[in-house]
């Protein structure tokens, strides 16, 4: 993925990278990266929101990091250098996780964990935040979260709602509505994310992206 | 113990199976399911990388960080494995086997970012596996993985003579197509005695 | 206190593992990376005994032959390029990129992708073998207005250093090794052969590369080395009698400069054009050079070509547009050169530059052998 080189003011630039990562470069949608979590955390929207947020921290605060770094980090030790900048935010968070909400992050398990090695982060850090100043970098790193969260909390809006008849643990349709478990059970996630993908580029118009995919 | 021990084996490849329920290591799954060779080569590395890190860990977990309560570096020293075993595995197989090098050589580094390899290590601490299930675990979840790559390539290759809906693109397709397959493993939950 | 030791704890044992990480890859390398020495053939002359598991690039240019390359072995530059007659083992994806599929079965590789594993028979390029390594001094470095700096080096070593009219050397940015694989990067030669003391370089400035900022920061006096001569890209004695077409992008001006040189020493009647394209008029550095020459030699036909026309200023006599062709300098070729002229070209600059003034030639009747080019 290339970033644009364009020399546009500040300013604009960051706000590009902001819109790129809800739009054009979604790091779902677009760029299919960090798919693993967005499935498997999506059964009830409070365990997408906490995962949203994580997310949406270890983003920020690496972006951050590596984009103050970025003159500093050999080219050669850059990729373990980034794991161990992300993995510190995640482990705090696990940390503080467990301390506060220690059933949803015994459900979220490993998943947690895992953030360290979600693609989207590694993606927009070598991507962008290694090239480019920190507000650029935390514009970006925010689009991208945002991009992800709002998607996550969607598709696990979508599934518990139609997979338990509740939505954050209140009922919204009366007791005569059935669950239908499919959507509870990894086969639904997949089928509600290719429908989401599906609306997201009716809506986008079919425009293909440069890459990622294709058969 | 023993007793039990097919049984977690299959579960690891079908009911539990790490890409289609666990959802790990799904960018590889869609992006290299496109050509057969390629899917088995990857499968091929995943398995063994998965297998050789998870006793790793499991180890080092067990002997090293969890007598001295530092269960929270475990993100920190798996990733390390994962990156040392790949070099090595790497090394080796260039040395002896140049044919398997030249097939599968440029997906071990590839296999190091794999979020099926530190999954299964994670999953095998989180759920307090042993020695010996931990391994049967990560090498069930390795087959299971490539089990689904394997499959999803074959069916890849009959979607040239289809026409899915344009909306969903190449993507929504391959993701359409891997929730009817997680349909299908799910309904091996018959093999398994809970 | 217990914090403190937990932290100590934690940093000694993330530490130790570290440590024992990379102790165990050490380990296993040297262990398992012991390679036998095997049997090198060269042109079905010469054998030698080279070290396995290296690549075909560092083996050769561990014997001495200064293979060209400019991308340090990664396989993207596709210049180490040799006929491997037996041996080399597959093909490696950068050599599916960059040789074509015919090119291919015939046993073209790339030295770099090659590992030594077994017994190799190859052949190596004619110019590889005359290279060698040159030292010389830089005399001067020019600015000139478009971001072209033009350096001037006076060979020192060896003595009676030659070149050909259109070849290439690669400048390194430190002292060559033998068998170290040093950053290095193709420059055209762009001064007369006749007296090939003295050498002169056109660098184009890419602001944040690894070559160039370093390049056009030399003074006079620094030592700067280089390895050469390389490059097909040469007039021969069976092309006396034809027309000489060289079309050249940027800093592909260079080697054209040399040919046009070394013709006009020789009192040439064979007719020459140069197209030369550039994006402005202020890119075409040695413009006036080139009007100059043209004046004193009928022979040589000069089309400079920008794709912006400046704008007329008040003190711009009107005369501004109309000694430059308008548009891309392969759109001049296609208007101005006749087509079934018997001639031969010689083709620098962008690739695609070079890809299309090679279908237009083609089109006007030249035959494939006599289009020769290198792209930048």
């Amino acid at each position: 993925m290339t970033m644009q080189t364009g020399g546009r003011g500040g300013r604009g630039e960051a706000w590009d990278a902001f819109r790129a990562g809800l739009g054009e470069r979604h790091p779902v949608f677009v760029s299919v990266l960090g798919i693993c979590s967005t499935l498997a955390v999506t059964t009830a929207v409070r365990y997408a929101a906490v995962m949203a947020a994580i997310m949406t921290v270890t983003l920020l605060v690496s972006a951050l990091v590596v984009s103050l770094l970025r003159k500093r980090i050999p080219p050669a030790y850059r990729i373990i250098t980034y794991l161990l900048v992300i993995s510190t935010p995640v482990i705090l968070l696990q940390k503080l996780l467990q301390l506060s909400f220690p059933e949803i992050a015994a459900s979220l398990g490993p998943y947690v964990g895992l953030v360290i090695t979600n693609c989207i982060i590694m993606g927009r850090i070598e991507a962008c935040a290694v090239l480019r100043p920190p507000a650029v970098a935390l514009a970006d790193a925010l689009g991208a979260a945002l991009g992800y969260g709002t998607l996550i909390v969607a598709l696990a809006a979508a599934r518990e709602l139609l997979g338990t008849g509740r939505i954050l643990g209140m009922a919204l349709f009366s007791e005569g509505y059935p669950p239908c478990g499919f959507f509870q059970r990894p086969a639904g996630a997949f089928l509600v994310l290719a429908l989401t993908l599906a609306l997201f580029r009716r809506l986008r118009g079919f425009r293909t992206p440069g890459r990622g995919g294709g058969r | 113990m023993s007793g039990v021990l097919p049984g977690l084996f299959l579960a690891a490849i079908f009911t539990d199976n790490i890409a289609l329920t666990m959802f790990l290591g799904l960018c590889p799954f869609l992006s290299l399911s496109r050509n057969l060779p390629v899917a088995a080569a990857m499968g091929f590395s995943v398995t063994l990388v998965m297998t050789v890190t998870a006793v790793m860990d499991w180890i080092l977990m067990r002997h090293f960080l969890m007598p001295y309560r530092l269960e929270y570096l475990q993100f920190l020293v798996f990733i390390l494995v994962i990156a040392a075993v790949t070099q090595v595995l790497e090394a080796i197989i260039d040395r002896y086997s140049p044919r398997i090098y030249g097939a599968f050589g440029v997906f071990l580094p590839l296999v190091a970012v794999n979020c099926a390899i530190l999954g299964v290590s994670l999953f095998a601490v989180f759920r307090d596996y042993g020695l010996v299930e931990t391994f049967v675990y990560a090498l069930g979840s390795g087959i299971g993985w490539t089990l689904a790559i394997l499959i999803m390539s074959g069916l890849r290759r009959h979607l040239v003579f289809c026409r899915p809906p344009e909306a969903l693109g190449p993507v929504g397709t391959v993701m359409t197509l891997a929730s009817l397959m997680a349909l299908a493993f799910g309904c091996l939950s018959g093999l398994v005695a809970r | 206190m217990a914090a403190l030791q937990e932290i100590l704890l934690a940093v000694l044992l993330v530490e130790a593992m570290v440590g024992g990480l990379c102790v165990a890859i050490l380990a296993v390398r040297h262990l398992v990376c012991r390679w036998p020495n095997v049997p090198l053939h060269l042109d079905g002359t010469e054998t030698r005994i080279v070290a396995g598991g290296q690549s075909l690039l560092a083996a050769v240019r561990g014997e001495g032959y200064l293979l060209p390359g400019s991308c340090g072995g990664r396989g993207t530059c596709g210049i180490c390029r040799l006929q491997v007659r037996k041996g080399g083992g597959d093909y490696a994806p950068a050599e599916e990129v960059l040789i074509s599929p015919d090119d291919l079965r015939a046993g073209l590789r790339l030295a770099c992708q090659v590992r030594v594993r077994g017994e190799i028979e190859a052949e190596l390029p004619a110019d590889a073998r005359a290279a060698t390594f040159v030292r010389s001094l830089v005399s001067s470095r020019d600015p000139l207005p478009s971001g072209v700096h033009r350096l001037l080096v006076r060979v020192v070593e060896p003595r009676g250093w030659t070149f050909a009219a259109g070849q290439y050397v690669q400048l390194f940015r430190q002292r060559p090794i033998p068998g170290d694989e040093p950053l290095t990067r193709a420059y055209s030669v762009a001064s007369d052969p006749a007296c090939p003391e003295t050498i002169e370089f056109h660098i184009q400035y890419v602001p944040g590369g690894e070559m160039t900022p370093w390049l056009c920061g030399r003074s006079p006096g620094d030592e700067l080395w280089f390895s050469g001569p390389y490059g097909g890209m040469i007039l021969s004695d069976a092309d006396a009698g034809k027309q000489i077409v060289c079309v050249a992008g940027g800093v592909g001006f260079a080697p054209m400069k040399s040919v046009i040189l070394s013709l006009a020493g020789q009192a040439s009647r064979q007719t020459l054009w140069l197209f030369a394209g550039a994006a402005t008029p202020a890119n075409l550095y040695d413009h006036d050079w080139a009007v100059g020459m043209a004046a004193r030699h009928p022979w040589f036909v000069y089309v400079p070509c920008v794709q912006a026309l400046p704008e007329k200023s008040a003190n711009d006599s009107g005369e501004g547009g109309k000694e430059f062709e308008h548009g891309l300098v392969t759109d001049a070729l296609e208007r101005r050169f006749p087509a079934g002229t018997p001639a031969v070209a010689l083709l620098c600059g962008p690739e695609r530059m070079v890809a299309a003034a090679r279908l237009i030639l083609a089109g006007k009747g030249l035959e494939l052998k006599d289009i020769r080019a290198d792209t930048l």
